[in-house]
C-alpha cells in the first residue's frame, strides 16, 4: 500500500484586482441582486462575490412582463434594467457591504448608461459605497433600441466607456464583454489597453426569440430577449479562452455554468472566478455550494493546491494531418 | 415552462370591479396559496392565486392596465398561464380554523376554504371590505356550509369596522388562521395571533416580475414571496423588518406603507 502523504486543504481563494474572493463562486448581475438583504443572502450561501443588478444614472421601471421564460434548454430574459438609479443603488451597496466585509465576501456594484460620459458619472455616484469592485456592463444585449449600438460592439467603443470609468473611480473595474462580438480577444485587447483591472465573460447571447405559436406573440415582451443558461455555456467557455490568451488580466468567467464541472472548465479556460446567474433557477441558492465543494473535489484529486495551479491549463490540441487544406504556396513574382 | 395560452371558458361577475375567469386548463397539483402567472400576449403578465384548480380559475378585480384588459374580455377569449408557484398554505391539522379575507384577498383563501371543507375540518371565514359592494364570496362560501363573518369599515353590511375586529369572538376557538388581505390587515392579524399564540399564515403580497425566485423583484427583507412565500407563518414575518413597512415598484425603489410610520435606518 502506498503512504498517500497528507496534504492540507486545497486553497479555493482567488485574487483578483488586489480583493481575495473566499472562493471563486461569484452572484452573476441581474440575479437578485436587487436588495442588501438579498445580496447578503446570496453571499451567506455560499457566494464568494456577489454583484448588484446593473444600475444606471436614473430609475427605470423596466419592460412589462413576461420578462423572464425557461424554453427548454436555458432562459431568454429582456428585464430592460430595471433599477432604482444609482443614488437608492449606492445606499444599498453601502448598507450590504456592511455585513458583507466581515464575512469576507465581495461585493460588485455593476453599472450600465446611455452614453460614455454618463458611464463616468454612474461609476463616481456608485464609488462612495466603496464596492470592492466595480462592473461596467457594456454589454446588455436587449436595449439597442434605446441605447443604439452596444458600446461593447466595436473596440473603440468600448474601449472609450473604460477609460471614462477609469478617470472617474479609484476603485478596480471589471468590464463585462458580450459573447456576440466575432472577435471578442480584440475587445478584451482594447479595454485591457483603455485600463480596464478584469474582465468578466460574457453577457447573455443574442438577442433570441420564442414565440408562442397559438397567439402567434414573442413570450418575451421586448419580443427579444438574452439568451443564458446551459445552451450558451460551451460558447461562454470559448470566449473565455479566447480573452485568456491575449489578456493578462483576471477574467470571471460566466455563461451557463450550473456544476462544479462547468466551472472547472472555465477556470481550464482561463477564468480567475466563475458566475453564476440562471443556474439559481434550476438549482436553488445551494449551487454555489456545491459549486464550490465540487471544484475542491476535484483539486483533490488532481493534488492541486491552488486555483493556479490548473488554471489556463488547456492542452494544446495536435494538428491532425490530411484535415486541413494545404495552405496556398505563395511564389516570388 | 412557457406558457400555455387557452381560451376563457367562463366568466362570473362577482362584485362592480371583480370578475372570476375560469380557464380551459387545469392545474391539479396546484395547492391552496399558490398563484399563476397570467399573460395576456402582448400586453403583460400578473400573477393571481389560484381560486379553483380545475378547471383553473381566477379572479381578479380591475384596478391596472392588465386587469381592465382582462375585464374587456369576452369568452372564447386566449390567455396564457404558467405555475403553479409560490409556498402555499399547509392545511395539515385538524383544529378549528379561522379563515380571514380583506377585500379581494378572500378569493385566495376560497381554494383552502373548499379543500379544509373537504377534510371537514371546522371552518370559520370572516370577510371584511369598505362597503358592501366590496366583499366577494358570500354565496359561494355559504353553499359550501361554512359560517360566515362579515364586516364593513361602512357598516353597509354585517359588523360595522375592520373584519380583524369583527373575528375576536371566533378567535377564541380558532386553533389556527388563514390570512390574505391587504397588508394593515395582514400586520393586524399578525399581532393577534402572536398575541394569542395561534398559529397563523398569512399571504403576501408584492411587485412580482419573474415569479420564480431569481429576478429578486419581490424581496421581502431578502424573502422572495414568489418562492419563499406567497405563504409566511406570523413569526417568519414577525421577523422580516419589511413586512407592513416597505414595499418595492417595478424600478426597485422602496415606497413605504402610508401610516406604517417607517423610516429607512
Amino acid at each position: 500500500m502506498t503512504k498517500v502523504t497528507s496534504v492540507s486543504a486545497p486553497d479555493l481563494s482567488v485574487e483578483i484586482c488586489g480583493v481575495r474572493l473566499r472562493n471563486p463562486t461569484v452572484l452573476a448581475s441581474g440575479i437578485l441582486g436587487l436588495s442588501e438583504d438579498l445580496l447578503v443572502r446570496v453571499g451567506e450561501a455560499g457566494a464568494g462575490a456577489v454583484v448588484t443588478k446593473s444600475c444606471g444614472l436614473v430609475p427605470r421601471a423596466g419592460y412589462p412582463n413576461p420578462v423572464v421564460a425557461d424554453w427548454g434548454a436555458g432562459l431568454i430574459n429582456a428585464v430592460g434594467l430595471s433599477n432604482p438609479g444609482v443614488d437608492a443603488t449606492m445606499e444599498e451597496v453601502r448598507i450590504a457591504k456592511r455585513v458583507l466585509k466581515p464575512k469576507g465576501i465581495v461585493i460588485i456594484a455593476s453599472i450600465f448608461a446611455e452614453s460614455v460620459w454618463d458611464f463616468g458619472l454612474v461609476a463616481q455616484r456608485i464609488s462612495p459605497a466603496e464596492p470592492d469592485l466595480i462592473e461596467v456592463n457594456i454589454s446588455c444585449p436587449n436595449v439597442e433600441h434605446e441605447f443604439g449600438q452596444f458600446f461593447c460592439a466595436t473596440p473603440y467603443g468600448a474601449a472609450q466607456v473604460t477609460r471614462r470609468v477609469k478617470q472617474c473611480t479609484d476603485i478596480p473595474i471589471v468590464v463585462k464583454l458580450s459573447p456576440n462580438e466575432v472577435n471578442i480577444a480584440d475587445i478584451a485587447r482594447a479595454v485591457v489597453d483603455a485600463g480596464a483591472d478584469a474582465i468578466s465573460a460574457v453577457n447573455t447571447l443574442g438577442p433570441g426569440m420564442v414565440l408562442d405559436i397559438e397567439s402567434r406573440a414573442p413570450i418575451i415582451s421586448n419580443r427579444i430577449g438574452g439568451i443564458s443558461g446551459p445552451a450558451i455555456h460551451p460558447i461562454a467557455v470559448r470566449c473565455v479562452n479566447d480573452i485568456a490568451r491575449v489578456a493578462d488580466v483576471p477574467i470571471i468567467g460566466i455563461g451557463g455554468n450550473a456544476t462544479a464541472r462547468d466551472a472547472i472548465e472555465m477556470i481550464i479556460a482561463g477564468a480567475h472566478a466563475v458566475g453564476i446567474g440562471s443556474a439559481i433557477y434550476s438549482r436553488g441558492l445551494g449551487v454555489f455550494g456545491e459549486t464550490t465543494r465540487g471544484i475542491e473535489a476535484y483539486m483533490r484529486r488532481h493534488s492541486f493546491s491552488r486555483l493556479d495551479d490548473f488554471r489556463g491549463s488547456v492542452m494544446a490540441t495536435a494538428p491532425v494531418a490530411g484535415v486541413r487544406p494545404p495552405e496556398p504556396q505563395l511564389s516570388e513574382p | 415552462m412557457l406558457p400555455r395560452v387557452v381560451s376563457v371558458t367562463q366568466i362570473v361577475p362577482e362584485n362592480p370591479y371583480t370578475k372570476t375567469f375560469v380557464l380551459d386548463d387545469a392545474i391539479p397539483h396546484a395547492t391552496p396559496g399558490q398563484f399563476i402567472m397570467l399573460w395576456i400576449p402582448g400586453l403583460d403578465e400578473k400573477p393571481f392565486a389560484i381560486v379553483a384548480p380545475e378547471p383553473l380559475t381566477v379572479t381578479v378585480a380591475a384596478v391596472g392596465p392588465f386587469s381592465r384588459a382582462l375585464h374587456a374580455m369576452d369568452i372564447g377569449a386566449q390567455v396564457g398561464w404558467r405555475g403553479p408557484f409560490g409556498h402555499g398554505f399547509d392545511l395539515n391539522g385538524t383544529g378549528d380554523a379561522l379563515l380571514i379575507g380583506g377585500g379581494y384577498g378572500i378569493a385566495a383563501l376560497y381554494f383552502a376554504a373548499r379543500k379544509l371543507r373537504e377534510r371537514s375540518n371546522a371552518i370559520i371565514v370572516a370577510i371584511g371590505g369598505r362597503a358592501e359592494q366590496d366583499l366577494l364570496f358570500e354565496e359561494r362560501l355559504n353553499a359550501l356550509g361554512i359560517r360566515i363573518l362579515v364586516a364593513t369599515e361602512d357598516g353597509s353590511r354585517g359588523a360595522r369596522g375592520l373584519v380583524t375586529a369583527a373575528t375576536q369572538d371566533a378567535l377564541d376557538h380558532a386553533k389556527r388562521i388563514l390570512a390574505c388581505g391587504p397588508e394593515a390587515m395582514l400586520v393586524a392579524v399578525m399581532r393577534l395571533a402572536l398575541a394569542r399564540n395561534i398559529p397563523a399564515q398569512l399571504s403576501v403580497e408584492r411587485y412580482m416580475k419573474c415569479g420564480f425566485g431569481i429576478c429578486g423583484q419581490c424581496t421581502l427583507s431578502g424573502k422572495l414571496v414568489c418562492i419563499d412565500g406567497p405563504v409566511f407563518t406570523a413569526q417568519e414575518l414577525s421577523q422580516l423588518p419589511e413586512f407592513g413597512r416597505v414595499h418595492r415598484d417595478a424600478s426597485g425603489a422602496v415606497h413605504f406603507f402610508q401610516g406604517s410610520g417607517a423610516r429607512r435606518v
